[in-house]
């Protein structure tokens, strides 16, 4: 069975200077929910665009379930998109809106999941009223509604929590994480770390419109450079530390001790602080995924 | 697919605004010809001058005369907006890329498009026709048609000949509406496209009027043959000029989509 997403060697350049995406490789595997973290312009937007056929790559190929993706390739008919901001004709309801889009699709209406597009969408009487009435979280709503109409095995979703408030942030990610538990792979693009962190089983680092760093979101953290330790006896743990090659910096951190490591684990930290009679109560990458996403952007500067 | 295009164009405000343009003017041209009374009886103008000269013979008059001052210019307008909104309009919404995200092919959607607009078009003139006729024979009567030409037409006669006038109109405006799509595929700014091959429309018919300029560039020019359907109201029918503008329209009409179509399906879905 070929992966949901399947992209090799991938790149765009826009005109002679811009080099948007640099020869990338991804894999997303089924079941996945797979982010592309990155900073802004790193690539994501326009990564996303090929693989589903508004952008002609001029180099490399991407694939959906198999099938090398070009403008209107079948195989769309499986994945639900959104690209960045959701895009609705304003003078229509968002009720005529799902029904058009779908129905461009070569589709009849009872073969969409609407039922299930209306409760993700969750607008109520509102779903009626025109389209330009609405706010952008509404908006957002509708375009979630929009990609899930067909059920889709895959849902693309570029930085859907842009423009929402906290309360709706979290309730997209729930969302998101309720659309994989029913089967859907689910590949989010963001900015945001702690959405990725929070969301994604899997992720990509991108920078500079290639992959830096992939793999499960615990091994991306795993690779974190700086972690934070809280212990029985700060002072002798400081002491233990400053001994220790591969640790480059050891500072006091609220009641705990912040540690710089270099191409040391944090189990031989652990074990070296057990050995030298300190109790450890815990250790944790200091800022998790944001920590590695930063060591990893510096190394590929 | 064109049944979708159909109704989001049946939808919008827009398309009522053009369409009302074209059957409300030719009545308010009715009107203002019953209140003030026929134009002086004085020669020269152009041949629409002459329409209108003749309008309050007979109603029927009155959708030639509003055909004839229409097709120059407004007519144009609406017509170049339909086929110059229809893709840069969804690109300017954002809504092009939604669209191409379905498995629907590009050319598919082109072709929507282009049907869509061409229905608007033909609409739109039917609507000049039918509201001149409207108006026409309710100020004025159904009566003979007197012609500039003092050619006399029966009224079916006549309806026949403008019916006939009237497709040649509307295929006269593909060359440029061909031009208007093709630079729709590429913007998504509407106004952008209109104006675009508007400026077209009124540089080829600027340069026509003006008799220094060579007539074998004139011939060329895309709106050279605009009028020719006025042979049609003179005895003889002269339709050598028709037959002529037929065929001009021909490169253009086909230059432009072939442009369109292939600047679409490479087109970069930025938007």
């Amino acid at each position: 069975m070929p992966p949901p997403i399947e992209i090799q060697g991938l790149s765009k350049r826009f005109g002679k200077d811009v080099l948007a995406v640099d020869r990338l490789d991804l894999t997303v595997e089924e079941g996945q929910i797979f982010g592309l973290l990155g900073p802004n312009g790193a690539g994501k937007t326009t990564t996303l665009r090929m693989l589903v056929g508004l952008v002609h790559p001029n180099a490399g190929q991407a694939r959906l379930f198999g099938a090398r993706v070009k403008p209107g390739v079948k195989t769309l008919r499986r994945v639900g998109v959104l690209v960045e901001d959701p895009a609705f004709v304003p003078y229509l309801s968002g009720m005529k809106n799902l029904e058009l889009f779908w129905r461009a699709g070569g589709k009849r209406m009872n073969e969409a999941d609407l039922d299930g597009a209306l409760e993700v969408a969750d607008l109520g009487e509102a779903i009626n009223r025109k389209v330009k009435t609405y706010s952008h979280g509404m908006k957002q709503r509708l375009g979630i509604a929009q990609a899930l109409l067909g059920k889709p095995d895959l849902l693309i979703l570029d930085e859907p929590t842009t423009g929402l408030d906290p309360q709706q942030m979290r309730e997209m990610r729930e969302l998101v994480r309720s659309i994989a538990l029913r089967g859907a792979t689910v590949l989010l693009s963001s900015h945001l770390l702690g959405e990725v962190e929070q969301v994604c089983s899997h992720a990509a680092i991108v920078n500079k419109g290639h992959v830096v760093a992939t793999g499960t979101v615990d091994e991306l953290i795993g690779r974190a450079t700086t972690i934070y330790i809280e212990v029985d006896d700060v002072a002798r743990a400081r002491s233990v530390l400053t001994k220790v090659p591969g640790v480059r910096a050891v500072t006091d951190e609220g009641t705990g001790l912040a540690i710089d490591l270099e191409g040391i684990d944090r189990k031989e930290i652990v074990a070296r602080l057990v050995r030298g009679g300190v109790g450890v109560e815990t250790v944790m990458s200091r800022h998790r995924l944001e920590d590695a996403f930063l060591s990893m952007l510096g190394e590929n500067e | 697919m064109i049944r979708v295009e159909l109704r989001k164009q049946l939808r919008r405000l827009r398309t009522y605004i053009g369409l009302g343009i074209c059957f409300g003017l030719p009545v308010i041209i009715t009107i203002a010809l019953k209140v003030g009374g026929p134009p002086h009886e004085r020669g020269g103008g152009g041949a629409e001058e002459g329409f209108f000269r003749l309008a309050t013979k007979s109603g029927v008059n009155m959708p030639i005369a509003a055909l004839s001052v229409m097709s120059m210019f407004l007519l144009p307008i609406v017509v170049m907006l339909f086929f110059g909104e229809s893709v840069a309009g969804e690109a300017n919404w954002g809504t092009l890329r939604y669209m191409l995200v379905r498995p629907v092919k590009r050319g598919k959607l082109l072709r929507a498009k282009i049907l869509v607009a061409s229905l608007l078009a033909i609409v739109g003139t039917a609507l000049v026709i039918a509201g001149g006729l409207a108006a026409g024979v309710a100020a004025f009567g159904w009566h003979s048609v007197i012609t500039p030409s003092f050619a006399v037409f029966t009224p079916g006669a006549a309806l026949v000949q403008l019916m006939i006038g009237a497709g040649y109109v509307v295929w006269n405006f593909s060359g440029a509406a061909a031009l208007a799509f093709w630079l729709s595929t590429m913007t998504d700014s509407p106004v952008g496209t209109v104006a675009g091959s508007m400026g077209l429309v009124i540089v080829s018919q600027i340069l026509d009027g003006i008799t220094a300029v060579p007539a074998g560039f004139r011939n060329w020019l895309p709106t050279h043959f605009w009028d020719a359907w006025h042979g049609l109201f003179v005895v003889p029918s002269q339709r050598t000029d028709m037959i002529r503008g037929v065929l001009h329209q021909l490169p253009y009409a086909i230059g432009f989509l072939a442009l369109a179509w292939w600047w679409f399906k490479r087109k970069d879905v930025l938007s």
